[in-house]
């Protein structure tokens, strides 16, 4: 049972908050909604410590399948742990406890702060079923529910419909991911018989040959699954709108759950994605575009949490570009880090949001340097994590790791390597641009002033409140904003040799500055000092790369408007004329022999008398 | 004589409510949860004594009216009597609608629980007597023109059905679906007599393009919804007693017609579905499509397939009736109920469409590609609608009373209880499974 303790914990502080909720005080609230994940984190912990690796956990049958030759086919409710999902574990966990605490703050006073700390809850233990998932459909299980709470999550706030489409966008966008990863399922269940993911490993490997077409297929509807979750091009456009939700939910949307699934899909799978050289060079190639288009769209947002958004979406790319290359350790190794920097930003922002009256606009909201010092230095080491600054943060560990192996294996070389590098200046580049607008500029309107007089003529605004908002911070919020800063520095130097095959210590020491690393390393540098020193105007108008680099339109153009036209064009059931022709017939058949009803006897008579010549006369002809 | 209690009693209650006019709403639960108690009953006897040879669990036979129980009737049955139970909290106070409900449920107690076809066709009649009157009863005035369609659309049926069995009897002079099981027909004579029998339950199902009748009664009311939640499963059952084991050869050479059938209802269903403003539309158009994606499981000749039709049939019944029940009254079962029905993995309805798609995967993979268009496009479909209740007509909620609560609540832990731990509900429809195909080959 004590696997399946870590999921219970939240799940059973959903349940109460659905519950009870009514009846329970802002404080009981709160604190049944931190406990269970709190409580979920340190299952977790006792789990990793108490229990050998490889654990597995049967509850009970969950789906019997009687098939014609025998009754052996059933599929377990069960978990699993090994390296991977203990790694995880700790990210959503931990992560997920912070982002918890930080939102007891932030959601203050909201009417459906019961509703709310119950949506996270259930989110949390989605996560985790999905990531302890001993079969395929266990996973699914989990797949589905991360899907379900990002609709409820990102919804949240119902005054605006626009909130509502924008959860149903990222609901409908993953969910024809996940039908894609249903018919891997099916592929694999009818394959082997089994969806115990270890088992499907090693008979994959047994029986399937490399590039055979049954491997290439089931890895592509993997893929398509991790693809809708993971926000990767072409199915990304889910993840700027979510930018709807509460901030914290953005924060765990983004760090600890939904869109690492996909990343953590593809690792746990990377068996079969070996045997298929095809589909690893699709994970390589869609992370690369991905992580280049989306840092693009980045640099063109003015909203803080869009920025954040799309960097998220470009780190993921770097992501799929390690898992793509072989590099799953490295892969994984950047879903950690990125997951505590992804998260110190989005607590940050939303402590901006928090003072500011959720405005997120650049054009709004800038020139905090000395307003709120915690989200400066939040910022400061969240962005230099983030566009990997040398040796200090991070970030700059993982990055090159997965740079330097995209580099060597056989499936990445040179050109996928010079995309990751070209995205590293790219991502430098827009995270600085964002920390200038943030806390060193009076707004877009001043920055031609700026450009005008340089960076060193441009003073820092005086200190004080802006426009009466308050600038205190509760320890509710500082102590997840301390702590995420803290990680954000150190989550580079974690052992994680358990995933590592090399480890990460071993790495830093021994490697060899090779050119390629050292070309990285300075594009990134570069992209920091253009973000710093170049602070231009960006365009503000709509554009396509604000809404989703024009795939969206594209989208709308081919697929759903004219679905949505023809759905609107046959409202009426067209099938009913075709009923209500026969209606109208007989109803005109009628009122035609209504009309030889006349009352009149002569009529009778003559119409008697002239049927009866034209039958005699057919009678005399026959 | 169990069999025939379980009949009798609803009808015969029926008729003593207008002298109750005070307790009528207690005499008809009572009554309903005596049946349920019998039906348990009658199950776990049959179980008990029955031999693994014996094809039924239980017998009544008197000339033509033959009744018999398994497992697949058995769990129809036990459905319907919760869907009636349902039912009767929406018309509490209503002793009028009261007699007609069980008057109803009667009728479908003995069509599920009738083996020889001329009883079955009589009870496919005698079930959709008191639906006249109830819907006209309950429906706003003059708004008759639904029930009309109802009415022509469910007689043409009748006919069709009547024809097929007359047929029948004069080739092989027997009714009962026992001995027909083992007359071969010619192949001609097959396929004209399976047709009849196929088209009556395609409109009952309903199917595309025959599905014309059900959206405006469903939209009607509650009540008419819950009912066509009774009745609409007969047409799945028809298919899966009659027509599968009885025309095996017609089956098999009429099921890329019904492949195409299901795949366009499938489509039509969830087209319509999106453009509809009233959520009790939307789901009746939903229930257009999933009766197409069942329809596909059912010529899919793969037994996990029909497994997962006979899932769906009894999580799609009380998941709309959940969700017609708490609609407009109650935010957070209203959402669960939409969640169920969209396939949310967890809850019944994922398992039935899980088994489907995958039998179906095994068969005719492209047909499963069409048919999981069905997961998206009813994706797509159920939030918008629920977007629209939550967004736009949050204040249009009333007050959800404390029986109707308990109702939903009741609903809801069934659901989850079928979409956690199917293997119950698995193990009786599959020993079904193994009987038909066997009586069927024999």
């Amino acid at each position: 049972m004590q696997l399946a303790l870590i999921p219970f914990f939240p799940l059973l502080s959903f349940v109460a908050l659905i519950a009870l909720s009514k009846r329970l005080s802002e404080n009981q609230v709160t604190t049944i909604g931190v406990a269970g994940i709190v409580l979920s984190f340190v299952s977790a912990l006792l789990a990793l410590i108490l229990l050998p690796e490889n654990y597995r956990e049967i509850l009970w049958t969950w789906i019997p399948f009687y098939t014609s030759e025998s009754n052996t086919a059933t599929i377990q409710m069960g978990f699993y742990l090994d390296s991977l999902s203990a790694v995880m574990l700790m990210v959503v966990t931990f992560i997920s406890s912070l982002i918890a605490l930080f939102a007891t703050s932030y959601m203050e006073d909201d009417a459906e702060i019961g509703w709310f700390f119950a949506c996270i809850n259930l989110f949390v233990a989605s996560m985790l079923i999905l990531v302890l998932g001993d079969n395929l459909l266990v996973l699914f299980l989990g797949w589905e529910g991360v899907g379900l709470c990002s609709y409820l999550l990102i919804g949240f706030w119902r005054n605006d419909i626009e909130n509502g489409w924008a959860a149903m966008k990222a609901f409908l966008a993953t969910r024809i991911g996940d039908v894609f990863l249903l018919f891997g399922i099916f592929l694999i269940f009818s394959s082997f018989g089994t969806l115990s993911i270890q088992e499907v490993l090693q008979l994959a490997e047994n029986h399937w040959q490399t590039g055979s077409l049954i491997a290439t297929y089931t890895a592509l509807c993997i893929l398509m699954g991790a693809v809708g979750k993971s926000a990767q091009i072409p199915l990304q456009i889910w993840l700027a709108d979510a930018m709807r939700g509460p901030t914290p939910v953005s924060a765990l949307i983004h760090a600890a759950t939904m869109v690492t699934a996909g990343v953590y899909l593809i690792a746990r799978m990377g068996g079969i994605f070996e045997l298929s050289p095809v589909a690893q060079t699709a994970v390589l190639w869609i992370g690369a575009l991905t992580l280049l288009l989306a840092g693009v769209a980045a640099l063109l947002q003015n909203d803080i949490k869009r920025v954040l958004a799309y960097s998220t979406m470009s780190q993921l790319g770097y992501m799929f570009l390690a898992l793509g290359a072989g590099a799953y350790s490295a892969g994984i190794f950047h879903l950690v880090t990125h997951a505590c920097f992804k998260a110190l930003l989005f607590l940050a922002a939303g402590a901006v949001g928090h003072l500011r009256g959720h405005t997120y606009s650049l054009l709004k909201v800038n020139n905090l340097r000395y307003e709120i010092p915690w989200v400066f230095w939040a910022f400061l080491i969240g962005l230099s994590s983030l566009s990997a600054l040398p040796f200090v943060t991070s970030g700059f560990y993982s990055k090159e790791l997965i740079l330097s192996q995209v580099f060597e294996s056989s499936y990445g070389g040179t050109l996928a390597w010079a995309a990751g590098a070209f995205g590293a200046l790219l991502t430098g580049f827009y995270s600085f641009r964002l920390f200038m607008l943030l806390f060193y500029s009076k707004g877009l309107s001043d920055v031609s002033q700026f450009l005008k007089k340089g960076a060193s003529d441009f003073p820092p605004l005086a200190k004080g409140g802006q426009g009466g908002f308050s600038n205190d911070l509760s320890w509710r919020m500082k102590v997840p904003l301390g702590a995420l800063m803290v990680l954000a520095v150190i989550a580079g130097f974690f052992p994680i040799t358990q995933i590592t095959d090399a480890s990460v210590i071993h790495f830093v020491a021994a490697r060899t500055a090779s050119w390629p690393e050292w070309i990285a390393v300075s594009l990134g540098l570069l992209g920091i000092g253009i973000g710093v020193w170049k602070l231009y105007p960006m365009p503000i108008t709509d554009n396509i790369w604000m809404r989703s680099l024009g795939i969206e339109a594209l989208y709308e153009r081919v697929l759903l408007s004219p679905y949505r036209r023809l759905s609107y064009f046959m409202k009426g059931d067209p099938i009913r004329a075709v009923y209500h022709l026969g209606v109208w017939l007989s109803i005109s058949v009628q009122n035609l022999l209504q009309s030889f009803q006349t009352g009149r006897t002569l009529q009778y008579v003559s119409a008697f008398v002239a049927a009866m010549v034209v039958l005699l006369a057919f009678w005399a002809v026959i | 004589m169990i069999l025939l209690a379980i009949f009798l009693l609803p009808l015969i209650v029926a008729f003593l409510l207008p002298f109750l006019p005070r307790y009528s709403g207690l005499v008809s639960l009572a009554s309903i949860l005596v049946i349920a108690a019998l039906t348990l009953s009658a199950y776990s006897i049959g179980e008990s004594s029955s031999s693994l040879e014996d094809v039924w669990l239980m017998e009544f036979k008197r000339g033509w009216l033959y009744f018999a129980l398994d497992g697949l009737s058995f769990v129809l049955l036990l459905t319907s009597q919760l869907l009636g139970a349902l039912s009767l909290v929406t018309v509490w106070q209503n002793a009028r609608q009261q007699m007609f409900l069980l008057l109803t449920l009667s009728g479908t107690i003995g069509l599920l629980l009738s083996i020889d076809l001329l009883a079955f066709f009589i009870f496919w009649e005698i079930m959709l007597l008191p639906t006249y009157f109830w819907v006209l009863s309950a429906g706003k005035e003059g708004k008759s023109f639904p029930v009309l369609q109802f009415i022509i659309f469910t007689q043409a049926s009748g006919l069709l059905l009547l024809g097929s069995v007359v047929a029948l009897l004069t080739l092989t002079g027997t009714t009962n679906l026992n001995q027909l099981l083992s007359i071969e027909l010619s192949q001609a004579a097959e396929l004209w007599i399976a047709s009849g029998f196929i088209i009556a339950f395609l409109i009952k199902f309903p199917i595309f393009p025959f599905h014309v009748w059900m959206p405006s009664l469903f939209a009607e009311s509650a009540l008419g919804a819950i009912i066509s939640g009774l009745l609409l499963k007969t047409g799945a059952y028809g298919f899966l007693r009659f027509v599968l084991p009885l025309f095996p050869k017609a089956s098999m050479q009429l099921s890329s017609l019904m492949m195409f059938l299901g795949a366009a209802s499938v489509l039509y269903g969830a087209l319509l579905a999106f453009s509809q403003k009233n959520p009790a539309k939307v789901f009746a158009y939903s229930i257009i499509s999933h009766a197409g994606l069942m329809l596909m499981g059912l010529f899919s000749d793969h037994q996990l397939a029909l497994n997962g039709v006979i899932v769906l049939m009894v999580t799609q019944a009380i998941a709309t009736a959940g969700f017609m029940m708490s609609l407009n009254k109650h935010l957070g079962f209203s959402l669960f109920f939409a969640m169920a029905s969209l396939g949310l993995p967890g809850l019944g309805n994922f398992v039935g469409e899980w088994l489907l798609l995958f039998g179906l995967f095994q068969s005719y993979p492209q047909m499963a590609v069409l048919g999981s268009l069905s997961l998206i496009l009813g994706a797509a479909y159920f939030l918008k609608m629920l977007t629209q209740i939550y967004y736009e007509r949050r204040e249009a909620m009333t007050s959800i009373s404390r029986m109707r609560f308990s109702a939903c609540l009741s609903i809801a832990v069934l659901l989850l209880w079928i979409g956690l731990f199917p293997a119950d509900l698995l193990d009786l429809t599959t020993q079904v499974w193994r009987e038909d195909i066997s009586r069927g080959a024999s």
